[in-house]
């Protein structure tokens, strides 16, 4: 890649966001903008993998809305994904959990990693109050 | 370039959106109570990674100024505009370029034009008659592309003849024109050269016609293929303009100028960017 492509990734290359991988259950907080104001809000879920490297990095979040599976795709370092935080790591054997979507119920559960569970919470990097 | 006023980011202001055909309340809602030059407020980017601030307020005779200049492509990266979306972007490193010659129909060329060089080359390699040209226009660096550029005559007395210009002519949220020369794909069949589907992979289609392009004409009459029929050939080196691009950032302490979208050619292609020629007019309020 290009020295200059590389510098100039850098502007909005975040680092921020807490270590992350597929199977762990995060809470993502996006910005929302209603008009000129701005609030959070919250989408929890399973990490179904990342795709992607550097600034094009991106992350999908899988959950179970009222029965109806829903999965949103984030970008890593967009300055819409507020914070992150991971609130449960799990134990999977895949980096990328397609498997998921046809099962349901207990056998759609992931299995927590009991091990190497740190402190994971993400500092925010605004002062905006998050409506959680 | 001048930023005015430093807002903070959330800080609503007026921006250019009449082109934009959304219906949700934006920050950027136009003020119809404010001359219409106000309407461009562009983003400035700095390389630490913070935005620098708002231009809220620009000098008319700083945004004519955004005519024409040499560059070359970097590449494509992708950069979050001010709303968090990713945008697709075209990286140019666009000039400082020296003014050759400046052209008016007064003069004894007859024609509005500017004479632009770009880059550094070493003295030896020049001939010698090209060389005086280029002492006399009084410059200090020996470019290594030259290139003329039709303009109009208010615009070709702008550049400084032996004077050089550079990136920050441009502004961000402006618009321009980009033209480069598109990768080449040297004999090309009609699927790679005009979109053909060819034809199937089997059902009996075996006899070496999977990419064909099928009948070219008619029977007796006309007797003949009638002109302009898409058939195979040379692909690419050919001169594209990509119209009416949004610049996304200007670099202009690296020389570097971001435009949305992809332009022809491969990285490292010479380029010239030029102020848009075909805006869309603004609609009436």
């Amino acid at each position: 890649m290009h020295q200059t492509i590389q510098m100039l990734e850098q502007i909005h290359r975040r680092g921020d966001l807490p270590d992350f991988h597929p199977g762990d259950t995060v809470k993502v907080f996006v910005r929302v903008r209603e008009g000129d104001k701005e609030r959070l809000q919250m989408f929890e879920g399973y990490v179904i993998g990342r795709k992607g490297n550097g600034i094009h990095e991106t992350f999908t979040v899988r959950k179970i809305s009222y029965g109806i599976g829903v999965e949103r795709i984030f970008p890593v370092h967009s300055p819409m994904v507020s914070r992150l935080e991971v609130v449960a790591r799990g134990r999977v054997r895949r980096a990328k959990l397609n498997y998921l979507r046809a099962l349901k119920g207990k056998a759609a559960k992931i299995s927590e990693r009991k091990t190497w569970l740190v402190g994971a919470v993400s500092k925010t990097d605004d002062t905006d109050s998050a409506s959680e | 370039m001048r930023i005015r006023q430093m807002l903070p980011l959330t800080t609503p202001v007026p921006g250019r959106r009449d082109n934009r055909k959304t219906s949700f309340p934006s920050k950027f809602a136009i003020d119809t109570n404010l001359p219409p030059d106000y309407y461009i407020a562009p983003f400035e980017y700095g390389l630490d990674g913070l935005y620098r601030g708002l231009i809220t307020d620009i000098d008319d005779s700083e945004l004519n100024m955004s005519i024409a200049i040499l560059g070359k492509k970097i590449g494509m990266t992708q950069f979050f505009d001010e709303d968090g979306r990713r945008l697709p972007v075209t990286v140019i490193q666009a000039g400082p370029c020296q003014v050759i010659k400046v052209k008016t129909a007064e003069g004894r060329d007859g024609y509005d034009a500017v004479v632009l060089g770009l880059g550094n080359k070493k003295e030896y390699k020049i001939s010698k008659p090209v060389l005086g040209q280029y002492k006399k226009a009084g410059l200090t660096v020996w470019p290594t592309t030259v290139k003329e550029i039709r303009v109009t005559q208010d615009e070709a007395l702008m550049y400084p003849e032996g004077g050089t210009v550079d990136v920050s002519m441009f502004q961000a949220g402006e618009k321009v024109d980009v033209t480069g020369t598109s990768k080449g794909h040297g004999f090309a069949g009609v699927m790679k050269r005009h979109g053909f589907h060819g034809s199937l992979r089997s059902h009996g289609r075996a006899h070496e016609c999977h990419r064909h392009g099928g009948s070219i004409g008619m029977c007796q009459f006309p007797g003949r293929v009638i002109k302009g029929k898409k058939m195979a050939g040379h692909y690419g080196v050919d001169t594209h303009t990509m119209l009416n691009l949004k610049v996304v950032a200007v670099f202009p302490e690296q020389n570097l100028i971001m435009v949305r979208g992809p332009v022809a050619g491969a990285t490292n292609g010479q380029v010239i960017l030029r102020k848009a020629t075909k805006v869309r007019k603004r609609k009436a309020l």
